[in-house]
C-alpha cells in the first residue's frame, strides 16, 4: 500500500508532464511535483506565465493525464484512471471555476447553477434544484429568469461558482478566478473561496492575484514547470517576481 | 441525461446562423418537393380532364393537336373531317352518341363550343343549374363561366387567343341572339370555363349546312346526310369496349384517325417522364448541393459551439451528454429545414397550379405523396448522418488542449 493511500484528500506525487514542441521535440510542462491539497485548506499555485500553473490544475482536474508520477484522491488513482472515468469522478469530486466564468449565457441564473444535473438526469431532481437555489441565495443572486448575460461581471462568477458546487465536490478548482473582475468583486470572489474551505473544501486556485494569495493556507510556487521554494512567507507576504 | 436545455440555448445563441442554415435547407427540399408534386397534379389534372373523353375521331395529323384543341380547348388549327366520314360517324351503330364539336366563336374571352346535348349530359352527368339546351338560340355554360344562367349575348367570331387577342383579323359579333339555360357540375377541365352551343347553330352562323333539312330548327341528332358539313373533330361514346376498338379500326384511314385520349396523354407523358427524369436530375444535383452545404455549415457553426462544448467537458460532462449536444444541434436545425422546406414545397406546387389551373382550366391538385416524404425523409436521415460529423470531432480533440485555445 502506497503511503498516500492513507491521505484524505488530494495529493500529486513526483508528477511529470512533457509535451512536444513545434520542432517535434520534448519538453517537461512539469517535473517532479509533489504536493497535497487537503480539506479545508486553500492551496495557490502561483508563478509567471509558462511555468506550468494551469498545466497543474489540469492535472489535477483529470483533464490532463500527467506522464509519469500519480494522482490520488482518497483510495483513487485518478491519474490511472480511462477518460470516462476520470469524467465521472470529475463530475462528483470537483468544482471548477473559470477565469471568464464560461456560463451559458442563454440561460437563467437557475438554469446554469442546474447544468451539471443534467449531464446525468432528464430532469433536474429537485433535491438539487432545491439545493441549487440555496446556493443562488447564499451567495447574494436573485432568481431571475433573465439570461445571466444581462448580469455584472462579479455576479456572473459569483453564478459559475454556485454551478461548481451544486453537486457538493471535495474539491474546488478555480483557475484565475479573480483575474477579470474589480477589486470589490475580486474581494467577494475570495471570500467565498475562504468560506468554502471553511466549509472542509479543498480549495485550489491558480491565481496571480496577491489578495487570493494572502488568504491561501499553501502556496505552490512553480518556475519552468518545477516547484520553487515556498513563496509565501505569511509574515512579509509574496515574494517579488513570483507573481509575474 | 438532457441535452435539450443546452441545445436550445446554444439555438438561442446562433440564431441567425442557424436560421440561414435552416433557410438553406428548405430551399432545396422545396424545390424537389414541388417539383415532383406538380409533376404528378398535371399527370393527374390532365388525365382527369380527359376522362370523360372515350374516342375521338378527327382528320388525320397530330393526336396531341387535337387532344389539346378538342379537350383541352387549346386554341389551334385542326383540318376537318370530310363530311363523308362525319355522315358515317354520326350515324354509327356501334356508338352509343357521337358528338361533334365545331370552334369558331367566342364571348367574353372563353370559347364556345358547337356540340350535342348528349355531350353535355355526359360530361356534366346532371346539370348543376337549369337545363340542357333545346333550341338552337340556347346554350349552356361550364361551371367555372363568368356568364349567369338567363344572360343573353351574341357570340363574336374567332377564338380567343392566350385570352387576349382573337384568331380572326377582323373579329365581329355573330346577329344571333343566345340565351344562357343552364350551367354544368364541374368536369375540372378546361369546359368548365366554356359555353357550349347546339352544333346546328355554330354551322348556321358560319354559313354551313346545319345539319337538318332546310327551314328544320331541331338540334341534335339525327343529322341529314346531306346536309351536315365536315367537322374538326367528334367525340365519340362507344356503347362497349369491343365496340371502342372497332370504331378505333374503322376511323384509322387515310381520311381520318381516331385514338383514345388515353394513349396521346401516355405518349404525352412519355415526354414529360424524359423531362421528369431531367428534374430528378436537377433536383439530386440540388440536392447534393445542399448536403454539400450541410457538411460546410455544420462545420461552421460546430466552431462556435467548441468553446461551450469543452467547458461542458471540463464540467464533467460524459462524452455521449458531449456528442448529443453537438448532434442534437445540428439534427434540430435539418429536422426544421425539411419540415419547413415539405410545407414551403407543397405551397410552392400549390400556387404553381393554381397559376396552371387559371391558364389552362384544367383542374391541378397537388398532393405530397410518398416520393416527396421518401425525398424529405432521405434528407433527413443524411443530415442526421452528417450531424454526427462534429459529434465525432468533438470527441478526438484534445481537452487540455482545447481549453488553453478556448
Amino acid at each position: 500500500m502506497s503511503p498516500h493511500d492513507a491521505e484524505v484528500g488530494l495529493s500529486v506525487f513526483q508528477l511529470e508532464v512533457s509535451f512536444c514542441d513545434a520542432t517535434g521535440d520534448r519538453f517537461n510542462a512539469l517535473s517532479g511535483i509533489t504536493a497535497q491539497f487537503r480539506p479545508g485548506q486553500i492551496t495557490a499555485i502561483v508563478g509567471p506565465s509558462g511555468s506550468g500553473k494551469t498545466t497543474l490544475l489540469h492535472c489535477i482536474a483529470g483533464i490532463l493525464v500527467p506522464s509519469s508520477g500519480e494522482i490520488r484522491h482518497g483510495g483513487v488513482v485518478v491519474s490511472s484512471l480511462g477518460e470516462s472515468a476520470r469524467d465521472a469522478w470529475r463530475r462528483h469530486n470537483c468544482g471548477m471555476v473559470f477565469q471568464d466564468f464560461r456560463l451559458i449565457d442563454e440561460l437563467t441564473v437557475l438554469e446554469n447553477v442546474t447544468t451539471p444535473a443534467l449531464f446525468g438526469h432528464y430532469r433536474v431532481p429537485s433535491i438539487l434544484r432545491e439545493r441549487a437555489r440555496t446556493l443562488i441565495r447564499d451567495f447574494g443572486l436573485l432568481e431571475r429568469s433573465v439570461p445571466t448575460s444581462r448580469l455584472s461581471r462579479g455576479e456572473r462568477q459569483r453564478v459559475a461558482i454556485a454551478r461548481a458546487l451544486l453537486m457538493d465536490p471535495a474539491i474546488i478548482l478555480a483557475d484565475e478566478p479573480t483575474a477579470s473582475l474589480d477589486r470589490a468583486n475580486a474581494a467577494s470572489v475570495a471570500e467565498t473561496l475562504e468560506g468554502l474551505a471553511g466549509q472542509g473544501k479543498a480549495v485550489v486556485c491558480v491565481t496571480h492575484d496577491d489578495l487570493l494569495v494572502s488568504r491561501a493556507h499553501e502556496v505552490i510556487s512553480l518556475k519552468a514547470g518545477r516547484m520553487g521554494p515556498p513563496a509565501v512567507d505569511p509574515f512579509v507576504g509574496l515574494r517579488a517576481g513570483d507573481l509575474a | 441525461m438532457n441535452p435539450w436545455p443546452i441545445v436550445r440555448a446554444f439555438l438561442v445563441r446562433h440564431r441567425w446562423a442557424a436560421l440561414a442554415f435552416v433557410f438553406l435547407v428548405a430551399a432545396g427540399v422545396s424545390l424537389a418537393v414541388a417539383l415532383i408534386s406538380q409533376e404528378r397534379a398535371l399527370r393527374n389534372g390532365s388525365a382527369r380532364a380527359a376522362d370523360r373523353f372515350d374516342l375521338i375521331v378527327a382528320a388525320p395529323g397530330s393526336q396531341t393537336d387535337v387532344l389539346l384543341t378538342a379537350v383541352f380547348l387549346r386554341p389551334g388549327t385542326t383540318k376537318l373531317l370530310p363530311p363523308e366520314v362525319t355522315v358515317r360517324l354520326l350515324n354509327d351503330k356501334r356508338a352509343a352518341f357521337v358528338a361533334p364539336i365545331g370552334f369558331g366563336d367566342s364571348h367574353r374571352g372563353v370559347p364556345i363550343i358547337g356540340t350535342t346535348s348528349q355531350l353535355v349530359t355526359h360530361l356534366s352527368n346532371e346539370l348543376q343549374e337549369g337545363r340542357v339546351f333545346a333550341r338552337r338560340a340556347e346554350a349552356v355554360v361550364g361551371a367555372a363561366s363568368p356568364v349567369k344562367v338567363g344572360e343573353t349575348f351574341r357570340p363574336t367570331h374567332g377564338i380567343p387567343r392566350d385570352g387576349n387577342s382573337e384568331e380572326d383579323t377582323d373579329p365581329h359579333e355573330h346577329g344571333a341572339m343566345i340565351t344562357v339555360v343552364g350551367r354544368m357540375k364541374p368536369t375540372g377541365s378546361p369546359w368548365d370555363s366554356a359555353i357550349m352551343m347546339p352544333v346546328e347553330h355554330v354551322w348556321q352562323l358560319h354559313s354551313l349546312p346545319d345539319g337538318h333539312e332546310e327551314g328544320n330548327e331541331a338540334v341534335g341528332p339525327p343529322f341529314d346526310p346531306t346536309r351536315t358539313p365536315g367537322v374538326p373533330a367528334a367525340v365519340v361514346r362507344p356503347t362497349t369496349i369491343a365496340a371502342a376498338y372497332q370504331l378505333r379500326n374503322a376511323y384509322t384511314t387515310n381520311e381520318s384517325m381516331a385514338f383514345f385520349p388515353a394513349e396521346a396523354l401516355t405518349r404525352l407523358y412519355s415526354v414529360m417522364g424524359d423531362l421528369r427524369q431531367l428534374m430528378s436530375l436537377l433536383a439530386i444535383v440540388t440536392q447534393a448541393l445542399v448536403l454539400m452545404a450541410i457538411v460546410m455549415g455544420v462545420l461552421l457553426l460546430f466552431r462556435f459551439l467548441v468553446p461551450q462544448l469543452i467547458t461542458l467537458r471540463a464540467l464533467g460532462a460524459p462524452r455521449l451528454f458531449i456528442a448529443a449536444i453537438a448532434w442534437g444541434f445540428t439534427a434540430t436545425l435539418v429536422l426544421a429545414g425539411v419540415v419547413l422546406g415539405l410545407v414551403a414545397g407543397y405551397g410552392l406546387s400549390y400556387g404553381v397550379s393554381q397559376w396552371l389551373a387559371a391558364d389552362t382550366g384544367v383542374e391541378l391538385t397537388p398532393t405530397l405523396a410518398s416520393s416527396e416524404y421518401l425525398i424529405a425523409v432521405s434528407i433527413l436521415a443524411t443530415g442526421w448522418i452528417l450531424a454526427l460529423l462534429p459529434a465525432y470531432v468533438v470527441q478526438r480533440r484534445s481537452l487540455a488542449m482545447s481549453l488553453a485555445e478556448s
